[in-house]
């Protein structure tokens, strides 16, 4: 007996595009963290170089472009017809793109802002694992909560931009029911 | 007096008022007359106008509340445990507003003609917008908060 499928709710591509998103957000941030790119350098030293020198702002684009990505998706899980749901992701997923360099430039600057409660990590960190790898996983952690920062702050923004295509959409559709309505 | 910062503080409190005053008019002021004045096709036919415009102004005002909010953080220079709790609220408000508008607000104005399943729409169009003006006047009650009150995120970061 045949499977009754589902439709899919997030297209394929809008699937393909967060992945790629998310894998280029955590190899860069895990490359930052763990500073990865004397590795690189090691097997080829002036890929190595064009590494370090563009990793930081690749993460900060890869992971602003995933949280936009998800703030589009969480957006259209909200909104139930189809083709004003595909026609509002088109779009903001165009504008998201525009705008990315934007987006990275001012939730990194926001990020770099640390939390006021004064909570530090790192003497917790050294104390369990050494100072060696305490220093090493601080590191590693800074790089991962400026990550995740930088995606909090671009979530809004990827939703906000998917509700003004929304908005757009929905004022551009013809009113041709509204007077079949009233005429019965 | 007239700075970058305070355009944007000035742009991000008129953007508060249309979004929350659009919603409050139409809940409070404009549906019950609308329910006592006209009879069902009419109240439908302008509803669905309504629903379409204030859609527009609000989902626009919260783009722009949006926008302006981070630029607010910026010029702040901290952020605090009760910034992070008002930017999940804008999450959650931007959430409603896109359930309200771009799903009920949507089947009101692809539905048939008027009828029990129109009317409960309705309703729930009012609840969704009632509880998005609340969760944005409580946004309101944090931001002071964040500048005025005890926690004022400047005081603490100095």
């Amino acid at each position: 007996m045949p499977r009754n499928k589902k439709p899919r709710r997030t297209p394929r591509w809008m699937g393909r595009l967060t992945f790629v998103a998310l894998l280029l957000g955590a190899v860069f941030t895990l490359s930052y963290g763990t500073g990865a790119h004397i590795a690189v350098r090691y097997l080829n030293p002036p890929f190595g170089a064009w590494w370090n020198s563009n990793e930081f702002a690749i993460l900060e684009c890869a992971v602003a472009a995933l949280g936009m990505l998800i703030g589009i998706r969480i957006g259209a899980r909200l909104v139930n017809d189809a083709a004003l749901k595909s026609r509002s992701m088109v779009a903001a997923v165009i504008v998201s793109a525009l705008v990315l360099p934007i987006v990275g430039r001012i939730g990194a600057q926001i990020a770099r802002f640390k939390f006021t409660s004064g909570a530090s990590a790192n003497g917790m960190l050294i104390d369990r694992f050494g100072y060696d790898t305490g220093m090493f996983l601080d590191k590693l952690l800074a790089a991962g909560v400026y990550s995740i920062k930088i995606a909090m702050f671009a979530l809004p923004v990827g939703m906000i931009l998917f509700g003004l295509a929304i908005a757009i959409f929905m004022t551009s559709e013809p009113a041709r029911d509204t007077a079949a309505a009233t005429s019965k | 007096m007239l700075t970058l910062r305070f355009l944007v503080l000035f742009i991000h409190i008129v953007a508060v008022i249309v979004a929350l005053g659009g919603s409050l008019f139409s809940t409070f002021a404009l549906a019950p007359v609308l329910a006592a004045e006209l009879d069902a096709p009419a109240r439908l036919r302008v509803f669905r106008r309504i629903v379409r415009r204030l859609g527009v102004i609000v989902l626009t005002s919260l783009a722009v509340l949006a926008v302006t909010g981070i630029l607010n953080v910026l010029f702040l220079g901290g952020v605090s445990i009760l910034l992070a709790i008002k930017l999940i609220l804008v999450i959650v408000v931007i959430g409603l507003a896109l359930y309200q508008y771009g799903t009920i607000g949507v089947q009101i104005w692809r539905a048939p003609g008027p009828g029990p399943e129109v009317a409960e729409l309705q309703a729930r169009f009012r609840r969704v917008g009632l509880t998005v003006g609340s969760l944005v006047l409580l946004i309101v009650y944090l931001s002071i908060g964040l500048t005025r009150g005890s926690g004022a995120i400047v005081a603490s970061i100095r």
